[in-house]
């Protein structure tokens, strides 16, 4: 799409009234202030999965999926940060799937930086921070194939996937072990709803970060980001009621651009200097 | 210590706020500043891209060349030692060799083919430049963006007829020079029936040399139309030779055993394992369905219900059967309706509604790293470092 690069003002303004609220609430938390988190559903499975494995002596198995150095990956890290830390705790082996190597080389410094902040550094095996392969189906592979041979009494599989979730959550539930999904992936949502016991769906799994790691910066965000969600909802309902009014009084027909508020934002696409 | 971890912070953060920095204006700002301005005036963040890129290739080869060292490190390690599963490392080794290897080969004989053809192509222009002479300026390619008074005087003019034969001797014989190094390269068994390509292009370059040979009687005896043709045809059996080498080369490369070891291993274990894992969705998806449907809860109820509809939707027996019974209970619809409802209104929606989260929380996630407010591994080993020397006492 031409141009779509460059913004407009309009997205411009809608960019500060996104992350304003974020920022505002991110130093209300980094002051001390009590911020009320909803409770995401599903993280109490997470805990639930750790003593699980933890009652049955047996690993747990987390994987990113095909997530790159991203976004994803750092809302992922909040997650994995306290897996690694119960399972620390409890001395449990804690085996993490990798695709990507530049990846990798990030959560094998986070993990090794949480073992040794909870005291437990002697836990740590490198070697259960395993580089499967680069390739989709391969890396499905070899995930199957740890599933198996160790098996697992709990899969996390937290981050980007595409057609090998499947493959993924199928291995979990041959083995009996109990899975806790969670993506930004639309189109796998489906196929972990019907093969994992809890699936985290969309921003839930940016909120289940902050959640539970009760981290200032993540809290603050999430806070914002419920605000910015209120605005975008109020941009919906002032949509809908300028289309509405403007259909029943034989204005423009409700089509993209022809909304004048829609027009005044977002602006003509590839021509944002007219 | 404390000072070199607190330098490599410093760095990354500052690093990481300069490149949000640069996209977020480049996506803020017009794509021209002033705008509207003209291709090479005024300025464009686009044009600094290609920098960045290669700056990103340029830190992917350290990172690939460190990947290389640390897996013959910690592989070659478990081979030497016979650690447990050394037999893994040492098919992980092998390969790595045997794909480094097919690599470089494949490419290097890439580059070979692509520039094989390269001394005919030339014989091939300089003989379009003497056929041209006689009435235009004979100045090469390579020149015509000159200055005018950088190429040579005798360029600059129409060529006298001594000049044009001059030239024609001096192609002639390095076309046979050509030729020659062909053959012995091809080593043609000429007696031989079923001969190979390599033969086939000696055949078109000699036949390329007779005219070309002819052409440079024609130019001495002053017989400029026989000449022309001559000439004409001699640059076009050059062109065509030079096309045949080409794909000779090609055909010898995909002969090569590079490439059919590359065959064997890629197209033959790599696509076809993959294809292999892919085909266990056709299984997973029936499982998964199977357990979609147990009705264990209202939400599974639901879930099956819809997906009921846009099945029945979805087929043409489905979408037989029940429009045949919604005419006999006198409904005016179909279940192909039905099912477009389910698709653009319930399941669009909802989506719309995950994605919208999705975008604002991955806008407030960029932002935090961009700002470097996120704790990442990178900023928390720098820390413990600086606590770590702290507390052992180091310093500077």
């Amino acid at each position: 799409m031409p141009g779509i690069e460059h913004a407009n003002l309009g997205i411009f303004v809608l960019m500060l009234a996104l992350l304003g609220p974020v920022y505002y609430y991110i130093q209300r938390a980094r002051k001390g202030q009590s911020l009320f988190v909803r409770k995401i559903p599903g993280v109490d499975a997470v805990d639930e999965a750790i003593g699980r494995a933890v009652e049955m002596g047996r690993p747990m198995m987390f994987t990113t999926g095909l997530v790159g150095v991203n976004a994803v990956l750092f809302a992922v890290l909040g997650i994995m940060k306290h897996l690694v830390a119960r399972a620390a705790q409890f001395g449990s082996r804690f085996i993490i799937a990798q695709n990507d190597p530049e990846v990798m080389a990030i959560v094998q410094a986070t993990t090794e930086e949480t073992y040794r902040k909870e005291g437990r550094h002697e836990f740590y095996r490198p070697e259960d921070i395993v580089f499967l392969s680069g390739a989709q189906f391969a890396f499905a592979s070899g995930y199957m194939g740890i599933a198996h041979r160790e098996q697992v009494a709990a899969c996390f599989l937290f981050g980007t996937f595409a057609a090998e979730s499947l493959i993924l959550a199928e291995a979990g539930q041959q083995v009996g072990a109990i899975q806790v999904a969670g993506t930004v992936s639309n189109e796998q949502i489906p196929f972990f709803i019907t093969t994992c016991d809890y699936t985290i769906i969309g921003e839930e799994l940016y909120a289940t970060g902050a959640y539970l790691s009760k981290d200032p910066v993540q809290t603050g965000s999430l806070r914002g980001q419920d605000v910015g969600k209120l605005v975008i909802l109020a941009l919906i309902i002032a949509g809908v009621i300028s289309a509405t009014y403007l259909s029943a009084t034989g204005g423009a027909a409700v089509e993209g651009f022809d909304v004048p508020l829609a027009k005044y934002l977002f602006g003509i696409y590839g021509d944002a200097g007219k | 210590m404390l000072g070199s971890n607190l330098m490599r912070r410093k760095l990354t953060v500052l690093i990481t706020f300069l490149a949000g920095l640069y996209f977020f204006l480049e996506f803020i700002l017009p794509e021209s500043i002033p705008t509207g301005a003209k291709e090479g005036e005024g300025f464009r963040f686009g044009k600094y891209d290609e920098y960045i890129t290669i700056g990103f290739t340029a830190v992917g080869t350290m990172a690939f060349a460190l990947g290389a060292v640390s897996i013959l490190q910690a592989h070659g390690g478990n081979v030497l030692r016979q650690r447990k599963r050394w037999g893994i490392s040492t098919a992980l080794i092998l390969s790595m060799i045997a794909s480094a290897w097919i690599g470089f080969a494949m490419w290097a004989a890439r580059a070979h083919t692509s520039e094989i053809s390269n001394p005919l192509e030339q014989l091939s222009a300089s003989q379009a430049l003497i056929l041209s002479s006689a009435k235009t300026p004979p100045i090469p390619r390579h020149m015509r963006d000159w200055p005018e008074e950088r190429v040579p005087e005798e360029l600059r003019r129409i060529a006298t007829s001594d000049e044009r034969v001059a030239a024609q001797e001096k192609l002639v014989a390095a076309l046979r020079m050509q030729k020659e190094k062909l053959e012995a390269q091809a080593k043609p068994p000429y007696e031989q029936k079923d001969r190979h390509p390599s033969d086939l292009l000696v055949d078109a370059l000699a036949a390329a040399e007779t005219t070309a040979a002819s052409g440079l009687v024609k130019l001495k005896a002053n017989d400029e139309d026989g000449a022309e043709a001559a000439l004409n045809q001699a640059a076009a059996q050059l062109r065509a030779a030079g096309a045949a080498q080409r794909k000779v080369a090609q055909l010898l490369l995909d002969d090569s055993l590079s490439n059919r070891v590359y065959d064997f291993m890629f197209e033959g274990f790599y696509i076809a394992l993959g294809s292999a894992m892919f085909s266990l969705l056709a299984f997973y998806i029936a499982t998964a369905a199977y357990r979609a449907f147990r009705l264990q809860s209202a939400e599974a109820f639901l879930l099956m219900f819809a997906a009921l509809l846009v099945m029945l939707g979805q087929i043409p027996v489905g979408v037989w059967l029940v429009d045949n019974i919604f005419q006999l209970f006198g409904v005016d619809m179909s279940i192909t309706q039905v099912r477009l409802w389910i698709l653009r209104v319930v399941n669009t929606s909802a989506f719309r509604g995950i994605a919208l989260g999705s975008a604002i929380a991955g806008l407030s996630m960029a932002w935090r790293v961009w700002w470097s407010m996120e704790s990442s591994a990178l900023l928390d080993i720098g820390e413990t470092g600086e606590e770590e020397g702290k507390a052992a006492g180091g310093g500077e």
